[in-house]
């Protein structure tokens, strides 16, 4: 898709800024991350789908700041950013690289995911979207959203609850 | 989970507010906010937005992404072959043990170590090698072989974002930190931390020079690549720490 990097930015920069706020609860950070989503989307503008330009910022901000999080070493603040640090801390390959014992733990259980399970997790988990929102958003029938979420939930009783 | 109960999501509320609902899920979601007496959040929403455009117009956003984006063009090139494997992580307590045993603050040609206690504290990189009984601490110009296994450390000292790199004496580059091409790393800023991998030295000769650059506006790889390459100058706005290793062969 053609990308006027100016004009995309005026209209979504700070939609992705406060994406990467809500995850990396860091200013300087945030802005860091953000400018790191709109290179992404440039260096796939020529496979990327533009029928829903606020979605695929918004997914690409929280792939950018999950990836980030799983360097990060700062306590978490409360409930919803420990689970975020848990996610981030999923792998989509089998190669740990985990620095603390729980993300040790955290890969061993996730180890394998497919990547979208990171994302689907942090939709319905962080920002409590329903299963049939998190479905509607991602692309998948509910029954998929919920096996997804099943596999983790089965694994880990902490994440036990909605799904 | 109610969908009507529970508060609307800001991702829901930002995907509202850009238009990208359907016409029936955009309606379900307006009644939503209304119910719950939220409907100024989109207005709160518009409000922000202006903020942040204001705080961060694009004339000073926009070349900074294209700039990052050019560097990470220019560095997307078939990947060669690690000089440098990763290979495991130093654990904390071996790494505390190994500091405590050695504590010296080593001070040659420009290099030295992470100060211990009534040191002002600068950037700095810490390099332990893994022994057989835990990790011991190397000093500048200490001897070092092929497939010892380092673990790098770093203390950012307050410094917002860097880049950990080495060079080789056939002025190869390899990147610790980020792993990969791209932009500088957000530091933690106050204490010494790990890198994720530790590495496995090849058997190229001569030395390894680690260095360590830091600065506390965002900066890419491709600037600190060219540098290393050239042994030009730094920009002003960056410091650097190095550490030496010497690379004795068998």
């Amino acid at each position: 898709m053609a990308v006027d990097i100016e004009s995309f930015y005026r209209s979504h920069g700070p939609m992705v800024l406060r994406r990467c706020r809500r995850l990396l609860r860091d200013d300087a950070k945030a802005v860091d991350a953000m400018h790191d989503v709109f290179v992404e989307i440039l260096r796939r503008k020529d496979s990327l789908d533009a029928s829903s330009p606020a979605g695929l910022l918004l997914t690409t901000a929280t792939h950018v700041c999950l990836n980030r999080l799983r360097s990060e070493r700062r306590k978490p603040e409360d409930r919803d950013d420990e689970m975020l640090f848990h996610i981030a801390a999923m792998e989509s390959t089998a190669s740990a690289e985990s620095r603390t014992l729980a993300g040790r733990i955290l890969d061993r259980l996730f180890r394998g995911q497919p990547e979208s399970t990171r994302l689907i997790a942090v939709l319905h988990y962080v920002d409590r979207l329903t299963l049939e929102e998190v479905a509607s958003e991602v692309g998948m029938s509910v029954s998929g959203v919920r096996k997804r979420l099943r596999t983790l939930k089965e694994r880990l009783p902490a994440m036990a609850g909605e799904a | 989970m109610s969908a009507t109960t529970e508060r609307v999501p800001d991702w829901l509320l930002e995907r509202l507010a850009a238009g990208e609902l359907s016409p029936a899920e955009a309606a379900k979601l307006r009644e939503r906010l209304k119910a719950q007496g939220d409907e100024h959040r989109l207005a709160a929403l518009s409000a922000s937005s202006a903020e942040i455009l204001s705080a961060l117009p694009p004339e000073r956003i926009v070349p900074e992404i294209e700039r990052r984006a050019a560097a990470s063009a220019n560095q997307a090139r078939p990947a060669a072959v690690r000089r440098l494997r990763p290979v495991w992580v130093l654990s904390a307590v071996a790494a505390c043990a190994a500091g405590l045993a050695v504590m010296l603050v080593v001070r040659s040609n420009n290099e030295e170590h992470i100060g211990i206690k009534g040191d002002e504290k600068k950037p700095a990189l810490r390099i332990y090698r893994k022994t057989a009984s835990g990790a011991e601490l190397l000093g500048a110009h200490a001897s070092v072989h092929r497939g010892d296994t380092l673990q790098i450390r770093y203390l950012a000292a307050g410094k917002r974002f860097g880049v950990i790199a080495s060079v080789d004496a056939r002025g190869e580059v390899t990147f610790h930190l980020p792993e990969a091409p791209g932009s500088a790393v957000a530091l933690e800023r106050d204490d010494e931390r790990a890198l994720l991998h530790a590495y496995e030295l090849d058997d190229s000769p001569g030395f390894e020079r680690f260095v360590f650059v830091t600065a506390d506006a965002p900066f890419a790889t491709v600037e600190i690549a060219q540098v290393l390459k050239s042994g030009t100058a730094l920009p002003s706005s960056m410091t650097s720490f190095e550490l030496t290793l010497k690379k004795e062969t068998p």
